[in-house]
């Protein structure tokens, strides 16, 4: 206690040392001149400045000053300062704010920065003081630079020229002035009130003077008419130089004269509104007449218009309405209704994302700002409320006590009925403590441990922390949260600890008893770890020192039955029980796809080794199971690519592409040696025409079992597409059947006919598609005729593709234009219509079809080859011309 | 001749090597987490390092061996954070980081001198309720979503009266992001910090390499003396970022300090973000100025 003391004397020192050097580098803020003399009347001009400022970003500061005395003309900022924040004053209270930041502009740095100009009138004479507040300098991000500030004095005398009139109201050429306006003179200085009368401040009409009433007080003189003013009449008001000042009894220099115009003739609007909105301007508005007005209707927050009534005729529900050319007085109101649901949250716990009680404090919230929030119901699934409760901002509320995500459903319901929409919160209920493990349990050890602390909380909200001492004391009082691994020493150390979830739910205190002894026996280095796989009993371990005994056994967990387990190796001495490092070659006898544990004990004759056990260890005598799916003996390929399955996890393995001369290697890797189908594309550089094995050899399984190489050879590799030669129908050829012929350069393994309409007749049923059978695919020419149902008078498009054997796909031959015409080629020349009674003479069907072809070309709408008799790929007068060479002929 | 050319251009190819793969710089460096047997050193590096403590006694002098020191952080954002611990209470310690480059594997070290620590006095719990194992109010508080990944970066929480600041290595792991405040002890005291709620607290989030910033102004929530993770309660006056009560000339200097930044940049701060729409320019600058509050 007494070196804390000390020690928190000396922080304490050092924090002193770096105020006072805080302080002697903070900014000043002051003002110039912070003395000034000035004359009543005058302007004066004061600047805030900074000195000792280091990369200055922004500033504020407050001023103060008496409003009787002072002005303030204009506030003035340093242009350095691109972003203005505040610039305001208020002439009335004596107080003003100034803030100003750099945006694009850079810092400011050094002394006598000018932060702002403010412009004053001096009012009065006399001592007066102007002040800074609140000032704050600061830098870009946020920090604040220190600093201190000082205000300024002002000494002013009385002025001594003549009084001057400053401002005006209405402004001199004013128009539309309110016949009940009053007229305002201010003055440059305080007035003598007595020297200001109606003889001093006229007002001239049409009329002559207009009678009215003069107030002064001040710096203000005020004329009232008796009377409201004409409508758009123009008015002069004079004040003259019998007006003098208070301080000399000096009048004005000369008559001050200015003048307006009143409105035109007036009507009146009466505008009103219903509760829950306004109506703007509202109350009876006088407009002039021949002008416009519009009026807007707002409904209050959470409301809607319900209608707009002009002079008694609903205008529905507008929220805006103009009344033009007003030539007459008019009435118009608005009416409100709330048609807005309410709008609410429900937060659990304060928002808790777990917690360990189905017990819970509901957060809700609801506004509408219309008729207001009444009622809420809850539910925990959606589907079953609660019956409607007044509204409350917090409510209990029992979860469903099944551990697990849960959600919690509120909706709410306004004065006039509407419904809000559900709303959910949503927590998960977590009642099950946690626990913690140790890498090392309490026990006798040789050496200091380093024992790490981990905390489980299985499907639960997750380990918040652990608590612990190594005192033996209660960790609940003096726990401290577990961060890193915990250094257990000799003799002997109690370790006490607990673990609490998110949730908060707590594990019962735990306690471990460590004894530190350097001399007792200990099994290190154990082999194999937890979860191997072998394929042998073989074990090794570590002896700290010479033992009398000691043993290991075998006892099957799971997996196949072992009717022999437990299995017993008894160490031989001195061979196994020597200090040091030893191997024992399987020595008994597994049982495959047996799981087993292995426990390793010794002890010296006077004290016992902890005994070292490891578990789940996999006794796999089998090799796994390796297949080629793809390629195939004899195949045909066009990619390096190899499809096997694999019946067990493994643990290396490679796939062998070999000519005969140099195998390509693949080594597996990854997920390519897990168990099941692979499909694996190898960067093997393979030959067109060339004739390779493919193998998968050098599968290792878990536990070391080598499996038999699996070999696919005589597989072809074909780059080389079939070609498709020979085709017919040919383009724009007429047929009379489907049948197609076509030859083939190869032997295919798949290939198609599509015939696709393309113009002519409807063919709702097209495209056709004709798949070529086993034998349409041999390597010669081929006539088929595929069992279609073609449309007479329609254009296909006859589409041949085929793919090799080994995948390479040929290029598409397409043949258009192709026209089905089934009775095509009957009759005499010139019998285009063969269908009918016309089917076996020339007559006028053959000449009607041939004119609604002619001038038609191939492609074009019209266009039908049958009726280009003469083959020239267009119909025209020539064609003509032969049908009526045979016209009347008849027969086939 | 020639040879002298080739002196000079092994001269200049020195100082361009030189230039690229010096000493990694040492930033923002601080103790954190002081506990009565246990206290972190983090720090930024500025570019991809490891680091550890060295541990002396309290003369500075005599080294200290056998402690159990635990170094974090992500190898690619250089923050790191070594935890010490074993430590006596109430006792003087000294340190100094080692970073060490993970490309040029040079050694820079921090503070030039070793720095004196002071541990924490004693650990106080207190319940005013109950007498079960919990609550343990305001013991675990959320974190402020970080910008851009959380991976690797730290964040650092300052508490008004707190001793030492306590920090946060975030990880991917959602359910881990959260402040031990069982590691906040009283600077007037030296024993644990009992949090009742409206506490001010400033979370300096550290991006590492990037080099950026970026503070969060919030308050601990009311001590409700329920369990698991609670939040911090933020501004309900947006323009006003720090949180202080007032929008004055240094909110808007934060505003425009973080302008120019969007969603997913290291650099981007939601707190600043006045308009909702993922970035932080002249309207959220001016969002700000329109709610400055005139001095009374």
């Amino acid at each position: 206690m007494r070196f804390h003391s000390r020690t928190y004397a000396v922080l304490l020192a050092l924090a002193l040392i770096l105020a006072l050097a805080g302080a002697v580098h903070a900014a000043v803020v002051g003002i110039s001149p912070a003395s000034a003399n000035a004359t009543v009347g005058d302007t004066l001009l004061l600047t805030v400045g900074v000195d000792q400022a280091s990369d200055l970003g922004g500033f504020q500061f407050g001023i103060s000053y008496d409003p009787a005395a002072l002005g303030i003309n204009t506030v003035t900022v340093n242009s350095a300062f691109d972003l203005p924040v505040m610039n305001q004053f208020d002439n009335i209270t004596g107080k003003g704010t100034v803030a100003a930041s750099v945006y694009s502009s850079p810092t400011l740095s050094g002394t006598g920065l000018p932060l702002a100009v403010i412009s004053f009138t001096v009012k009065s004479s006399g001592t007066t003081s102007v002040g800074l507040a609140n000032v704050i300098l600061g830098r870009i991000g946020g920090t604040e630079i220190p600093s201190t500030s000082a205000g300024a004095v002002v000494s002013a005398v009385p002025g001594a020229g003549p009084p001057a009139v400053t401002q005006v109201s209405p402004v001199n050429g004013a128009s539309l002035v309110p016949v009940g306006t009053a007229v305002v003179a201010s003055f440059s200085v305080p007035m003598n009130s007595s020297t200001i009368d109606t003889a001093s401040f006229l007002l001239i009409g049409p009329s002559g003077a207009v009678a009215g009433s003069v107030v002064a007080s001040g710096q203000t003189a005020t004329f009232t008419p008796a009377s409201a003013l004409a409508s758009n009449t123009t008015y002069t008001a004079t004040v003259t130089t019998a007006a003098k000042d208070l301080a000399g009894g000096i009048g004005l220099a000369a008559d001050y004269t200015w003048s307006f115009t009143t409105l035109l003739p007036t009507r009146t609007i009466t505008a009103s509104a219903g509760t829950n909105g306004g109506i703007t301007p509202s109350g009876a508005v006088v407009v002039s007449e021949g002008t416009s007005t519009t009026f807007i209707i707002q409904p209050n927050t959470g409301y809607s218009v319900q209608a707009v009534m002009v002079d008694l005729v609903s205008q529905g529900s507008v929220t805006t309405y103009t009344f033009s050319n007003v030539t007459a007085d008019h009435t118009i109101s608005a009416s409100f209704v709330d048609d807005i649901k309410p709008v609410g949250t429900i937060t659990i716990n304060s928002g808790a994302l777990y917690t360990n009680n189905p017990s819970v404090l509901l957060s809700l919230t609801c506004s509408d700002a219309g008729s207001g929030c009444s009622q809420m119901q809850l539910s925990n699934d959606g589907i079953a409320w609660s019956g409607p409760a007044s509204f409350a901002t917090g409510t209990a509320w029992t979860l469903a006590a099944i551990e697990g995500a849960k959600n919690v459903h509120a909706r709410f319901t306004d004065v006039d009925g509407n419904q809000s929409l559900s709303v959910i919160g949503t927590i998960t209920l977590d009642m099950s403590a946690p626990t913690t493990t140790l890498s090392a349990p309490g026990g006798n050890y040789p050496a200091n441990q380093s024992v790490t602390l981990t905390c489980n909380d299985g499907l639960g909200a997750g380990c918040a922390f652990i608590r612990y001492t190594i005192d033996d004391s209660d960790p609940l009082v003096s726990g401290l949260t577990y961060t890193a691994p915990v250094l257990i020493s000799g003799p002997t150390t109690t370790l006490k600890f607990f673990a609490v979830d998110l949730a908060g739910n707590a594990e019962l205190i735990q306690t471990q008893v460590y004894v530190i002894d350097a001399n007792m026996p200990q099994i290190t280095n154990v082999a194999p770890a937890s979860g191997s796989f072998v394929n042998s009993s073989t074990v090794s371990y570590t002896l700290n020192k010479l033992m009398a005994s000691g043993s290991v056994v075998y006892t099957r967990m799971s997996g196949t039955a072992d009717a022999q387990s437990p299995h017993s190796y008894t160490m031989i001495l001195p061979s196994d029980l020597s200090a040091g490092s030893h191997i024992v070659t399987d020595p008994v006898a597994l049982v495959d796809s047996a799981v087993y544990s292995i426990a390793f004990s010794a002890t010296d004759g006077v004290t016992s080794a902890p005994t070292v056990t490891v578990t789940n260890i996999t006794h796999d005598q089998a090799a796994a199971g390796v297949t080629i799916t793809s390629p195939t003996s004899g195949g045909r390929v066009n990619t390096p690519a190899v499809s096997y399955l694999l019946s067990e996890p493994t643990t290396s393995g490679r796939i062998v592409i070999d000519d005969g001369s140099v195998p390509f290697v693949h080594i597996l890797s990854g997920a390519e040696l897990t168990a099941g189908a692979h499909a694996v594309t190898t960067s093997a550089v393979l030959v067109h025409g060339m004739t390779y094995t493919f193998s998968i050899t050098n599968v290792t399984d878990r536990a070391g079992n080598a499996s038999p190489p699996a070999n696919v050879p005589n597989v072809t590799f074909d780059t080389m597409a079939v070609v498709i030669s020979n085709t017919s129908p040919v383009t724009k050829s007429i047929i009379t059947t489907p049948t197609v012929t076509y030859t083939l350069s190869e032997q295919a393994a798949s290939g198609t006919v599509l015939f696709t309409r393309s113009g002519g007749r409807p063919d709702a049923a097209s495209p056709h598609l004709y798949t070529m059978t086993v034998s349409d695919l041999t390597g010669t020419t081929h006539g088929v005729t595929p069992p279609v149902t073609l449309v007479d008078g329609t254009f296909y498009t006859v589409s041949f593709a085929a793919t090799d054997m080994a995948g390479n796909p040929a290029t598409t031959v397409s043949n258009a234009l192709v026209f089905f015409d089934s009775q095509y080629g009957k009759g005499p020349m010139g019998n285009v219509d063969n269908t009918g009674t016309s089917a076996d003479i020339v007559d006028n069907a053959d000449v009607i079809k041939l004119q609604d072809a002619l001038g038609t070309r191939p492609g074009d709408g019209r266009w039908n080859p049958v009726c280009d008799l003469d083959r020239n790929n267009v119909i025209d007068a020539r064609d003509l011309m032969i049908l009526h060479s045979h016209y009347g002929q008849t027969g086939q | 001749m020639k040879k002298t050319i080739y002196i000079i251009l092994f001269a200049l190819l020195c100082v361009a090597v030189n230039a690229f793969a010096g000493l990694p710089s040492v930033s923002q460096m601080e103790v954190t987490d002081v506990t009565p047997a246990s206290f972190a050193v983090t720090w930024v590096s500025s570019e991809p390092a490891t680091g550890a403590l060295a541990l002396y006694q309290s003369d500075c002098v005599t080294p200290i061996t056998g402690l159990v020191s635990t170094s974090e952080g992500n190898d690619t954002t250089g923050v790191i954070r070594v935890t010490v611990s074993g430590l006596s209470a109430d006792a003087v310690y000294c340190y100094q980081a080692s970073t060490v480059s993970k490309s040029t594997a040079e050694v820079a070290l921090s503070p030039s001198q070793p720095a004196a620590v002071l541990t924490a006095r004693m650990v106080v719990r207190s319940m005013t309720t109950g007498t079960a194992l919990v609550p343990f109010g305001n013991d675990l508080l959320r974190a402020p979503a970080v910008s851009g990944a959380a991976d690797g970066v730290l964040e650092v929480l300052y508490l008004t009266g707190g001793k030492d600041p306590v920090s946060l290595l975030l990880t991917n792991d959602i359910t881990k992001q959260y402040f031990n405040m069982n590691n906040l002890f009283d600077a007037a005291t030296g024993s644990t910090f009992n949090l009742t709620g409206g506490e001010s607290v400033r979370i300096s989030e550290r991006h590492g390499i990037s080099g950026c910033v970026i503070d969060r102004f919030r308050k601990v929530p009311a001590d409700l003396e329920t369990t698991g993770v609670r939040d911090l309660v933020g501004t309900p006056r947006i323009q006003d970022i720090d949180f202080n009560g007032t929008v004055n000339i240094l909110d808007v200097l934060r505003a425009v300090g973080g302008a120019g930044t969007a969603a997913g940049d290291v650099c981007y701060n939601s707190d600043l973000d006045m308009m909702g729409h993922n970035k932080v320019d002249s309207t959220d600058v001016q969002s700000v100025i329109g709610s400055f509050d005139a001095i009374p």
